[in-house]
Formats: structure tokens, C-alpha cells, sequence
């Protein structure tokens, strides 16, 4: 489970004065949900799941990841998520399955137990024809299933999405779309941020709508749908944010 | 405290993913195995090219001498050569001599000869005869064969002075020395040629190993740095990796290791060439230029610099934000280092109180006085000051890259406002807007 309440990050602008990247933001992630996070560019989103990663410091407010308090036990936070973005990088000079086997150690598996963890995941996104060619060899749409096989190899209960299809082809998208419903199903709790409306249809139970580092509306797609009496949610959208 | 289990998985990872990347092997690895054999032969290329250039003088007068029934300096179209044992340098072919008539500065010009020597129609080697007669010794400037050549044979006339001088004492019934006062016993003028040449190797090695494993521990650093941190951020692993549940004092130490372990290896690599071709010279010159277990020791003192080194090439590459940037921060190191190392070769610089402790030079000066082959006793007393001084390098740089490591602003520069001061304006883009 994630929860937030009035988490804020506030940086120092260029001159001088507080810029809140985030500000005043709550919501909760249940166990066995996909929650959307929705927002234009400089919403916000990644500032919010940073401070959920414990790589950035909220300045106020009050997070826990699967029972744990990001500033308190930032560690047993990391130990419990699996993220991934479409920036996440993959080591060129490594091989798919030397890299997923180095995060897994890592994420403290080793022997059998590390080496079936592979197999299974190298299996279920179909990374086993090309597991010993170099990462630098592969097409973004190999590297991003890698990148996924990497986030779930310590088979964490909480994951972090950034925009995880941003720049694929439609077939990898489609792919980690029908993972995302997988790991649903597997009863994760899955923070998906996007500002794609039909991987929202597609997936989201619920969904937060961020502007301007603050969450303008949060409901089911129905209850926006309502709220603001329009059957359009990707109207509702625009009405938000701009 | 850091788990040294993960600190070792991030050294290994590291480390084998640099002895992947094949630029790093090829400027490391093959480059030294490469060039150091090329820049032998071509040193041995250049000396025999050297020794076996064929000059030609021009001589003017040449009558003058060879009517004298003196030594004679030439014989028909060659000089006269005589040796002393304290001379190093044998030339294979003997100067040939050209009588010239005309113009010599037009004979030079044509490059019909190399150097004009120019004996006066009035020579004469009659001690009455004031003024002294003159022989004047004419080159081509800026050209190196004819000051190779008016080198060779100005030496020449000198023997051939001392040899007249000797013929007018005999005859006078003095001893052929006679104008020699004392003789002086030094070091070097009984020594044999081939032993000068090695004492001069071996001196200069002495002072040129330290200073080459310094360079060779920079350059080692820097680039391994650079790719582990600035590269990371670049490629965009830096990020997973700092959400892994991974400490981050053990990522930079997993890194500044992997960097110690490559910059020390690459030293090691390039000394075991260095080292064999000191000992080929050796082999050849048949006297010591290389003190093998001072070279040990010497190579040893390269693993803390080489700690150093990396520590603060760590601490630097992760403000970077490319791998581009990061080679404008550290390539500056190589800069400030010289200065430390110069002073350790400075003429007469010895290991004392007063330069043991600094950075660097301490280290460089003990390097020289373990390589070197006196009898001295080598100075450990200093040996506190100077680890103590690379130790607290050391910590400094690795606690700044460990703070580095913890900062928002530096791992994630581009998720943040910028903030203003110098660093903004000299990552500053060309369309005015702050790079951040």
C-alpha cells in the first residue's frame, strides 16, 4: 500500500525565492490497484515518485510504502518497490540477464533462488533469445523489457511507473500494458504515472489529476466522470490543467 | 556501516564492465603494449640514424695545413678522428672533407655541404705569431644536420689543437702534458663510455618512473570516474541504482574502488613495459639501471596515490551531469597535479621535513630515493608524514564524494530549478538558459 498526506518539495529557484514542485499532495495506492497519476510535463509527477523512491526529501508532509515511513526507514522503502521509467537506462556493456542477476544480488538473492528468478521473468517477457547479448546491442523495446524484468526481480509488492511507455513502439507498449494487468492481478500496489488518456481507460482504477504540483481532482474515472459532469475525461483533463 | 559484500559486487560489476568498454582497453591496454615497443625502436631508429649520418664539411684552405709538416687533420677527403676514453658517442661513418673555392655561405645554401671550416690563407701554428690565427666554423641555421655536423666537427679541430699542442711540446723536449697543472680523480672522467651512458639512464629514470606513474595514475582515474558517475547519469542506470536498497556511501566506495583497482592496474601494466625495456638496456649496457625491489616499493607508494586520485576524480565526476562535463571538471586535475610533481624534480630537490608532508611530492621524492642506487638509507622516518598527508587526501575526497553522493542538486540537477552563482554561469547554454 502507498499512502501520502500533504506531501510537499519545495527547491530554491534561480533567484532566491521557493518554487513547490509538489505541494500539499494526498492520496493512497491500494493492494491489487493500478493508480493513475495524470499530469502535463512539470506537473509534478516525477518529483512525487522520487520522494516515494527516498531519492528525493519531501520537505513536509507524510509518505509510507508498504508499511514503510520514507524518512524514516528509506532502505526497507527501496528494499519494497520496483521502479521503472522511460529514461531507465540499461548497462550497454552488460548482458540482459548479467544485469538483472546484478540488481538481484543487490536486492540480497543469490544462487538457486536468484537463478530461478531469472528464468521465470526471462520467460514470462520473453528476454531468453537474447539474454547473453549486450544490452548496447539490443532495441529500445528489448532494453525496456529488461528494464522490467530489473524492477520485478526482487518481486516487490509496490511499483512505480514513470511513464513507462513514453517513447516505445506500439508493441512494447502493448506488452507493458499487459504486464501492468498481470502484476495487478498478482495483487501489486501500482502507481503508474502517465499523460496517455488510453493507458488511462486501459488500466487505471483510480487516477489523480496534477497541475501545477498539486492533485486537482482524484476519484474513479466514474466519479470524475460526475464531479464534473462530463462523459470526456480527457476534457476534464484539459480543463485542469490549463 | 557499509556492507563490504555489496561494496565488492559494485567494485566487480564496475570493474568488468570497464575491461568491456573498448576504448578503455584500447588507450589502457593496448596502446602501452602498442606504442612503448614502437617508441623503442623508434628512439633506436633515430640513434643509429643519428650515428650513422653521412656529413660533409667544406674546407676552405686546406693548403695551409697540409703543407705543414704538422698532425695533420685530414687525410686526402676524410677528417682525422682520434677517440678518448671518455667520450660516449661513436659516429659509424667519418666526416668527409670538401674543398671548396667559391662562395661557402652559397654552398651551404645549396646544401652541397653541411659545414664550412675556413682556414685562413695566413694560418700558422708558430707561437710568435701574434695575433692567434683563427679557423672559422660556418652552418646553415635551423637546420639540425648541419648543427649535427659543425658539432662533429668542432670536436674534431679540437683534438687535432690538442694533438699539435702535444707535437710542439715534444719537440721543445716537454713532457706532451706539459701545460696540464694537476691532474683531477673524479667519478666520472675513468669511468668507461658504457658506463656514463647507463649512470646517465638510471639517473634519469629515477627521475622520470615517479613522474610517468603519477600521469599514468591520472589518467587511469579519470576516465573509469567518469563513466561510473557522470556516465551513469547520462545513461540513466545512476537513478535505478540509487533506488536499489543499496547505502550510498557503498556505491561510492564500490566505485572509488573499481577506480582504484583499474587507475593501480593500468600503472602496473604500463611499469611491467617500462620496467622490461630498462632491463633490455640493461642487459645490453651489461651495468644496474633499474633497482628492482625499489621499483617494487616505488610501484607500491603508486596505490595510495592512486586512492587519491580516484577518490577525488569520484567526487568530482558526480557533479557532472555527462560524460562531456565531466572530462571539463577533471582533465583540470592533470594541471594542478604537475605542479606538486615538477617540485619533486626540481634540481637538488631531496626528501626533507619542509616537503615530506604535501600531497603528491612527498610521495614522488620517496619513489626517486627508493629507485635510486646509493647506498643511502632510504628516509621511512618520513614515511608517516607522507601517508599521513595522502590519508587525509584520501578521506577528504571520499567524504566530499559520499556528501556528493547525498546531494539532490547534484544527482538530480535536472529535476530542479536552477540555482545562481558561477557554477550556472559556466554550465550556462549558448541560448543564455542555464543547462540544469
Amino acid at each position: 500500500m502507498i499512502e501520502l498526506e500533504g506531501l510537499t518539495k519545495v527547491f530554491p529557484g534561480t533567484r532566491g525565492e521557493s518554487v513547490a514542485a509538489v505541494n500539499d499532495v494526498t492520496f493512497s495506492v491500494n493492494p491489487g490497484e493500478v493508480f493513475g497519476l495524470l499530469g502535463p510535463n512539470g506537473a509534478g509527477k516525477t518529483t512525487t515518485l522520487r520522494m516515494l523512491c527516498t531519492v528525493l526529501k519531501p520537505t513536509a508532509g507524510f509518505a509510507t510504502v508498504a508499511g514503510h515511513d520514507i524518512r524514516a526507514n528509506p532502505a526497507a522503502v527501496r528494499r519494497s518497490i520496483g521502479f521503472l521509467s522511460a529514461n531507465t537506462g540499461t548497462y550497454d556493456r552488460m548482458t540482459p540477464r548479467e544485469m538483472v542477476a546484478y540488481y538481484g544480488r543487490l536486492y540480497g538473492l543469490h544462487g538457486a533462488a536468484l537463478q530461478s528468478r531469472l528464468d521465470e521473468l526471462f520467460t514470462f517477457f520473453q528476454i531468453t533469445d537474447f539474454q547473453h547479448q549486450t544490452c548496447g546491442q539490443l532495441s529500445t523495446g528489448m532494453k525496456q523489457k529488461v528494464s522490467i524484468a530489473r524492477a520485478l526481480v526482487h518481486n516487490p509488492p509496490v511499483l512505480i511507473f514513470d511513464e513507462p511507455t513514453a517513447g516505445l513502439d506500439i508493441l512494447v507498449q502493448r506488452a507493458v500494458i499487459q504486464m501492468v494487468r498481470d502484476l495487478r492481478q498478482q495483487g501489486k500496489t501500482i502507481l503508474f504515472s502517465t499523460h496517455v488518456m488510453s493507458e488511462v481507460y486501459k488500466l487505471c482504477d483510480r487516477v489523480a489529476i496534477m497541475a501545477h504540483g498539486t492533485i486537482a481532482a482524484c476519484g474513479t474515472l466514474e466519479e470524475l466522470r460526475q464531479q464534473f459532469g462530463e462523459d470526456d475525461v480527457e476534457e476534464i483533463f484539459f480543463r485542469l490543467v490549463s | 556501516m557499509p556492507s563490504w559484500q555489496i561494496v565488492r559486487l559494485i567494485t566487480n560489476k564496475e570493474f568488468r564492465d570497464l575491461m568491456r568498454d573498448r576504448r578503455t582497453v584500447m588507450l589502457i591496454i593496448i596502446l602501452p603494449a602498442v606504442l612503448y615497443p614502437l617508441f623503442g625502436a623508434t628512439a633506436f631508429l633515430f640513434a643509429r640514424t643519428m650515428l650513422d649520418q653521412q656529413s660533409v664539411i667544406g674546407v676552405m684552405g686546406a693548403e695551409q695545413i697540409t703543407q705543414q709538416a704538422i698532425p695533420s687533420l685530414l687525410d686526402g677527403d676524410r677528417f682525422v678522428e682520434t677517440t678518448t676514453p671518455s667520450e660516449t658517442v661513436r659516429f659509424s661513418r667519418p666526416l668527409t672533407a670538401r674543398r671548396l673555392a667559391g662562395d661557402p655561405a652559397a654552398a651551404l645554401r645549396r646544401r652541397e655541404v653541411d659545414a664550412v671550416l675556413i682556414i685562413p690563407p695566413d694560418f700558422s701554428i708558430r707561437p710568435t705569431d701574434q695575433p692567434r690565427s683563427k679557423i672559422t666554423i660556418l652552418n646553415r641555421e635551423g637546420d639540425e644536420t648541419s648543427k649535427l655536423a659543425t658539432q662533429r666537427v668542432k670536436d674534431i679541430v679540437r683534438q687535432w689543437e690538442r694533438r699539435l699542442r702535444e707535437a710542439r711540446f715534444l719537440k721543445q723536449g716537454l713532457p706532451k702534458d706539459f701545460d696540464q697543472i694537476f691532474d683531477i680523480v673524479d667519478p666520472f672522467s675513468s669511468q668507461p663510455p658504457v658506463k656514463k651512458a647507463a649512470d646517465e639512464l638510471r639517473d634519469s629514470f629515477t627521475q622520470v618512473f615517479p613522474f610517468l606513474l603519477m600521469l599514468w595514475l591520472v589518467s587511469g582515474a579519470i576516465h573509469p570516474a567518469v563513466d561510473m558517475t557522470a556516465g551513469e547519469k547520462e545513461r540513466g542506470t545512476m537513478e535505478t541504482l540509487l533506488i536499489s536498497p543499496v547505502d550510498r556511501t557503498e556505491i561510492v566506495l564500490g566505485k572509488f574502488l573499481a577506480t582504484t583497482l583499474f587507475a593501480f592496474g593500468s600503472v602496473i601494466w604500463n611499469a611491467l613495459w617500462i620496467i622490461a625495456a630498462a632491463l633490455f638496456t640493461q642487459t645490453i649496457l651489461n651495468y644496474p639501471i633499474v633497482n628492482l625491489i625499489g621499483l617494487a616499493g616505488c610501484v607500491v607508494i603508486g596505490l595510495p596515490l592512486a586512492m587519491l586520485f580516484s577518490a577525488v576524480c569520484v567526487a568530482l565526476g558526480v557533479f557532472a551531469k555527462s560524460t562531456k562535463e565531466g572530462q571539463y571538471y577533471l582533465l583540470p586535475l592533470i594541471l594542478l597535479v604537475l605542479p606538486l610533481a615538477f617540485w619533486s624534480m626540481a634540481p637538488g630537490a631531496q626528501l626533507d621535513g619542509s616537503n615530506c608532508w604535501i600531497p603528491i611530492t612527498g610521495a614522488l621524492l620517496l619513489q626517486q630515493q627508493l629507485l635510486s642506487l646509493t647506498q643511502d638509507a632510504v628516509p621511512w622516518g618520513y614515511a608517516l608524514p607522507i601517508f599521513g598527508s595522502l590519508g587525509i587526501g584520501i578521506v577528504a575526497a571520499l567524504s566530499l564524494a559520499i556528501w556528493q553522493f547525498h546531494r539532490e542538486s547534484v544527482l538530480f540537477r535536472e529535476s530542479r530549478p536552477a540555482s545562481g552563482g558561477f557554477l550556472n554561469w559556466f554550465r550556462a547554454r549558448p541560448d543564455g538558459k542555464t543547462s540544469v
